[in-house]
């Protein structure tokens, strides 16, 4: 594994791309986060600091940090495989002696790291808005974070391996990173309340909401840091909820989804990988 | 007793309606220097692709080294060159060998003799992609020297160069040969495969058409040209002459089958007894490209 590990490093190390996205992650975050405060959403979120205040840090930055994962690690997913394939550096890499099961956990353990340090990075920097801002820190407040890490750590993995996925089946980025974002965006959208809405309306006597529209991937993954809800929202949530839909998963839900959505990307990629000629 | 390096059995490819390798076996044995050769698009490619890892095949199968290796690490220790140059664009030649030493398992690789070796030492801290394609040529033949193989495969390895680089890759690869390597050469050049290789397979459209020593593929032949102001006196002469094989007459010469140790000074010697004057007298080894162009018509 550290093998492998050190094999990608080396590649990656001199990578512009790797860098400016790791880059704008480490930036964008903070600095996106602070504008927060000019742009109104302390109001929003119920006080002068509501954004920065231990617990309501770790849901406003975690949400932050689920559009930035997903831009940043998902269009790093995409280039990890597809730069590969552009290069001609796959079929070298199995030429030279590696196995196609190596090279594809190399990319997988990578992957991982990369996930890690991305959730570490959201825990210090929720962990030094909160402590600024907070007037009296309660360390179960502050242990919300902790709690909040694994899923923000799965949910960054999991926007790699579907982009990842996507880099290894199509090969070219251009297409792969379009599929990505254009799915994720809008498709999925598009799948769960017009085809599925439909669909389910016809046997449901008209009635097409159910919890199965929640069951998609991208749904899934984005639900396991989701957007906090203000009062107002709330309210109509419990609407929808007494019509018996719900607009997003529970935290468990949404992370035994993830998993198996996990699963079956992994090993689509896998197979596929080991069948194909490169 | 000679050691097979590499055992190719019915090996078969096919993509879509097209059968690029055609039940396709050869053995290739310690020390020799192999050559493949055929017309493009007849298979080599796909072939070197297969027995490295990269190109599934449909049926049949082969073994490196009697298998005493699992195939990646067979693959490590076999440096290899097919088709085009592969490496990461935006690193330099140092840190690119670098990767295909992590890669090999090779530690303390003697990167900066082997890229004396392939004349790049002033270029190795500018990025790849800044290289020309003959720089290119010779940086993946230092990769494929990476961690000492025994054996090494070069796909069309002067494809594309120009004469300069030609001479140099193929300087390069004699030295090599001469480090008592085994070599598998695909190639399209005759001249090449002739002046490299002691061994030759011939394909074409995936099949395998003859195999053998370069000696043994080139005929045992040689043509003599021959002519005289008197082409029918000349003719009858030559027919008591047992040792040649064939006589053809063209308009100008005519043209004998020999052995090609046969002594044209002989022929000479008789005419000059009988009266005849030659006006010409040649004699021409039977070229591989002849034997090729035969072969694969």
């Amino acid at each position: 594994m550290v093998h492998l590990l050190q094999l990608e490093w080396k590649k990656l190390r001199h990578y512009r791309l790797f860098m400016i996205l790791i880059a704008i992650y480490m930036i964008a975050l903070p600095a996106m986060f602070l504008s927060g405060a000019s742009m109104g959403f302390n109001e929003i979120a119920g006080g002068p600091k509501g954004l920065y205040i231990f617990p309501a840090v770790w849901k406003y930055l975690g949400y932050l940090g689920n559009w930035m994962t997903f831009f940043c690690f998902g269009f790093l997913g995409v280039s990890l495989v597809t730069m590969e394939f552009a290069n001609k550096t796959l079929r070298q890499n199995i030429i030279t002696g590696m196995s196609r099961k190596s090279f594809f956990l190399g990319k997988i353990y990578i992957m991982v790291v990369i996930s890690a340090f991305a959730a570490l990075y959201y825990l210090v920097i929720g962990l030094i808005f909160g402590f600024v801002n907070t007037d009296y820190v309660m360390t179960s407040r502050v242990m919300e974070g902790f709690m909040i890490l694994p899923r923000y750590f799965l949910m960054c993995f999991a926007y790699m391996i579907v982009a990842f996925t996507l880099g290894l089946l199509i090969r070219r980025s251009g297409i792969a990173l379009f599929i990505f974002f254009t799915y994720s965006i809008m498709g999925e959208q598009i799948l769960r309340y017009f085809v599925h809405h439909k669909i389910s309306s016809l046997f449901n006597n008209g009635n097409g909401f159910n919890d199965a529209m929640n069951y998609y991937p991208i749904n899934a993954i984005e639900d396991l840091v989701p957007l906090p809800m203000p009062k107002e929202a709330n309210q109509m949530m419990q609407q929808a909820l007494d019509k018996g839909y719900n607009f997003f998963l529970t935290p468990v839900e949404a992370t035994f989804i993830t998993l198996f959505y996990l699963t079956l990307f992994i090993g689509l990629a896998y197979y596929v990988f080991r069948k194909r000629d490169l | 007793m000679a050691v097979p390096i590499l055992e190719i059995q019915h090996l078969t490819k096919r993509y879509g309606a097209i059968t690029a390798v055609n039940d396709l076996s050869l053995t290739v044995e310690k020390g020799q220097v192999f050559g493949f050769l055929g017309p493009n698009g007849s298979g080599k490619t796909t072939t070197l692709g297969t027995i490295t890892g990269i190109i599934k095949a449909n049926e049949g199968s082969y073994k490196w080294f009697e298998d005493k290796y699992s195939a990646p690490n067979a693959r490590k220790r076999i440096g290899t060159l097919l088709e085009t140059p592969n490496f990461y664009p935006y690193m330099n030649a140092t840190k690119n060998l670098e990767i295909v030493a992590h890669i090999k398992k090779v530690k303390n690789p003697p990167i900066n003799e082997l890229l004396e070796l392939v004349n790049l030492s002033e270029r190795k801290k500018s990025p790849f992609k800044t290289y020309s394609l003959g720089m290119k040529q010779r940086l993946a033949i230092a990769g494929a020297m990476i961690g000492d193989p025994d054996v090494l495969i070069f796909d069309e390895p002067t494809n594309g160069l120009d004469p300069q680089g030609i001479a140099e890759v193929r300087n390069i690869i004699n030295e090599i040969a001469s480090m008592d390597k085994s070599i598998l050469m695909a190639s399209h050049i005759l001249d090449e495969v002739e002046k490299i290789c002691s061994h030759v397979a011939i394909i074409k459209r995936g099949r395998l058409l003859a195999q053998g020593t370069v000696g043994a593929i080139i005929s045992d032949d040689a043509t003599i040209e021959i002519a005289a102001e008197n082409l029918s006196d000349l003719g009858a002469m030559l027919h008591s002459i047992e040792s040649i094989r064939n006589i053809n007459k063209n308009e100008h010469w005519l043209e004998l089958s020999v052995h090609k140790n046969f002594n044209t000074g002989e022929i000479n010697r008789l005419a000059f007894e009988k009266g005849i004057v030659l006006t010409h007298l040649a004699k021409r080894q039977r070229s591989l490209e002849a034997q090729f162009l035969e072969i694969t018509k």
